[in-house]
């Protein structure tokens, strides 16, 4: 059975109201250390955030991780628990971590245009009584096989989330042009 | 200024058994794509899911529960003969110059739960999606939908 997209167009037409906005979206044009949103505690409308990210990474080697911070804060607030399947099952728990260790990237050996790709989900940013929950699924081909990653993590602080900046784990290292990184917003009940 | 996003660009409900669903001429004006499978199969198998009619270049890995165990293995995610769903993302869909990581999450809730991720290797835009079952048929009443994700 096969339907032809392009004869469907009419579903743009009705489609229903959504509570599920793209908010920001920054994609590369030149290699950079990190990438920042802030202002986030604007976004009062929402509830929760979903990150979609596809990076690859100046690291040597063909795979990097993609760290993430919450409001600038270095302090060993973050926990991270990660389940990685990459020819065996393995878990981690990462804690009084100084962020928040999340997405698979590509890097400098991977092939050429070998992206890592996944999704972040925050809950509540906005909520000044919770310690700040986070859930990441991310794949990445490394060498001749995907790596499988889905991580939690908690932020242990209370404060509303303004600002999410995304860095390669060493510091020293850059993403590279054609990475690209999309915030959205998810309305939740009145 | 924000952007409406997860855009319903097309469904289909099996009126009969059909072993495979195409969607050609994809809009190529969204970042991410995403397809819902929700229904029931004649068969518990595996399901695939082929870009541009290319089977040549995918690859996958999965974890999945199967209520008594975990494990991993490098296969493709299944439906069942009960009601089940599968959720699957392709990352830069449109983009020529990138792989297409997928991630996809596979619910048969008499058999198991999984997750999935793989890519396939080639940079060309996706413009079609071939669905298929494995072994058998899709039953009536199952239900396809593309989304377009605005990037």
């Amino acid at each position: 059975m096969a339907w032809n997209m392009g004869l469907m167009g009419a579903a743009l037409s009705s489609a229903p109201a959504v509570d599920f906005d793209l908010l920001e979206t920054t994609i590369l044009t030149s290699n950079v250390n990190s990438v920042n949103f802030t202002g986030l505690d604007s976004y009062t409308d929402y509830k929760d955030l979903h990150v979609r990210v596809i990076a690859r990474s100046t690291r040597g080697g063909d795979a990097d991780t993609c760290n993430i911070r919450f409001n600038n804060d270095s302090s060993n607030s973050y926990i991270t628990h990660r389940v990685t399947a990459d020819g065996s099952l393995s878990i981690i728990t990462n804690t009084n971590d100084s962020s928040q260790r999340y997405m698979q990237m590509a890097a400098t050996t991977s092939g050429a245009g070998v992206f890592g790709g996944g999704t972040i989900d925050i809950f509540d940013f906005l909520d000044s009584s919770k310690n700040t929950s986070s859930m990441c699924k991310t794949t990445l081909q490394r060498g001749t096989s995907p790596i499988l990653r889905f991580s939690t993590g908690s932020f242990l602080k209370t404060d509303p989330i303004s600002q999410i900046s995304f860095f390669p784990i060493d510091g020293s290292d850059t993403f590279v042009s054609g990475s690209r990184f999309s915030i959205y917003g998810i309305k939740g009940g009145a | 200024m924000t952007t409406s996003t997860y855009i319903p660009l097309g469904t289909t409900t099996l009126s009969s058994a059909t072993k495979s669903v195409t969607f050609s001429n994809i809009d190529q004006n969204y970042g991410d794509l995403m397809i819902v499978v929700v229904g029931t199969v004649e068969t518990a198998n595996a399901t695939f899911m082929i870009p541009n009619g290319d089977t040549s270049s995918l690859s996958y890995l999965r974890m999945y529960g199967t209520g008594s165990a975990v494990a991993m293995s490098e296969s493709r995610l299944g439906m069942d003969d009960s009601d089940s769903s599968l959720i699957w993302e392709w990352f830069d869909y449109s983009a020529t110059d990138k792989h297409k990581n997928f991630l996809v999450r596979a619910d048969s809730p008499d058999n198991q739960v999984g997750y999935l991720g793989g890519k396939w290797a080639n940079s060309s835009a996706i413009t079609s999606l071939e669905i298929y079952h494995n072994v058998d048929n899709f039953k009536a009443g199952t239900k396809f939908s593309v989304w377009g994700i605005a990037k």
